[in-house]
């Protein structure tokens, strides 16, 4: 799951040179904002076919979090 | 309200860096410090520059770390002697607009990329959306959305979390209107305004200019202390 969820953050980005880890924090580590982090969970949404709901976003704050709950949604 | 806009790309991240050191939060310096994307680095110490910059101007007050508090919703403010100054700072791209206003506030700029119709259904509610699909100009008309429910948010202290409870009602005295900025960006500011104004200006700096001011007067007071 981490490696779905680094590639699908490296393809947004367009960079792969940044060392993502499961501890990076995803809008501090990797300078994006908080309409990009919107972005992001849509193409997550779009990569597992899930829905995500806004309130849930807030809880994305590392690479890990989002990991957590991918792997919890596909439990 | 003062609202003030910069530009800056990585060539000035050092000296900004020098520049923010005396009134950035160490958290922020920390945060700073492990971001790999030197753009940002860059945003993060010009909005602590100019942030500086314009208290001074507007106040008269030089800032320091310990002059930052946490207001309501953990929203930082500034607190010298009795006077409490609220602030609110956002970038993107390689622009920094900083907001400073006895109330709170919120600002925002975003630079346009795409208007991705997925991101619309989720920032915007049924009938926002249905408006927005039908938009001449939709990708103007996303960015202009989103800096408006952005700074709303910020306002409000909520940030992203408050993203999906639809729009809140503001209190009479309070409203959001959009900033001018340069082609390319949008922005909004939402605080105790009146609601018949329209799109607000902000003061352009030109960081060369900033940080040679800024480097001035730390060189002073640094000759100044030295002398003490």
């Amino acid at each position: 799951m981490f490696d779905r969820v680094k590639a699908i953050i490296e393809e947004y980005l367009k960079r792969d040179d940044l060392e993502i880890k499961p501890s990076t924090d995803v809008l501090s580590d990797l300078g994006i904002n908080s309409l990009e982090l919107v972005e992001l969970v849509c193409a997550f949404e779009m990569e597992f076919d899930i829905d995500i709901p806004e309130k849930d976003i807030r809880g994305f704050m590392t690479v890990e979090d989002i990991v957590r709950y991918l792997e919890a949604d596909a439990a | 309200m003062n609202l003030f806009l910069a530009q800056a790309t990585p060539i000035f991240e050092d000296r900004l860096t020098r520049a923010a050191l005396p009134v950035i939060p160490k958290e922020k310096l920390d945060r700073m410090k492990r971001c790999r994307v030197a753009q940002q680095r860059t945003c993060m110490a010009l909005s602590e520059v100019l942030l500086a910059w314009a208290v001074q101007e507007v106040h008269g007050l030089t800032l320091s770390k310990d002059h930052r508090v946490v207001g309501e919703h953990g929203k930082p403010m500034f607190r010298v002697d009795t006077e409490t100054i609220d602030f609110n700072i956002s970038h993107s791209g390689s622009f920094v607009l900083v907001g400073i206003d006895e109330h709170p506030l919120g600002v925002d700029i975003q630079q346009w990329g795409r208007d991705d119709d997925r991101v619309a259904r989720k920032i915007m509610l049924p009938g926002e959306y249905s408006d927005w699909v039908q938009s001449p100009n939709k990708k103007v008309d996303f960015y202009d959305f989103w800096t408006r429910t952005e700074s709303r948010l910020k306002w409000q202290g909520d940030g992203i979390a408050g993203l999906g409870e639809g729009s809140v009602l503001l209190p009479d005295c309070v409203s959001v209107h959009p900033v001018t900025v340069t082609q390319g960006y949008s922005a909004a500011v939402c605080g105790q305004l009146s609601r018949s104004l329209g799109a607000l200006n902000a003061q352009e700096i030109d960081v060369e200019v900033l940080l040679a001011l800024v480097e001035r007067k730390q060189q002073s007071q640094f000759c100044s202390h030295g002398l003490s």
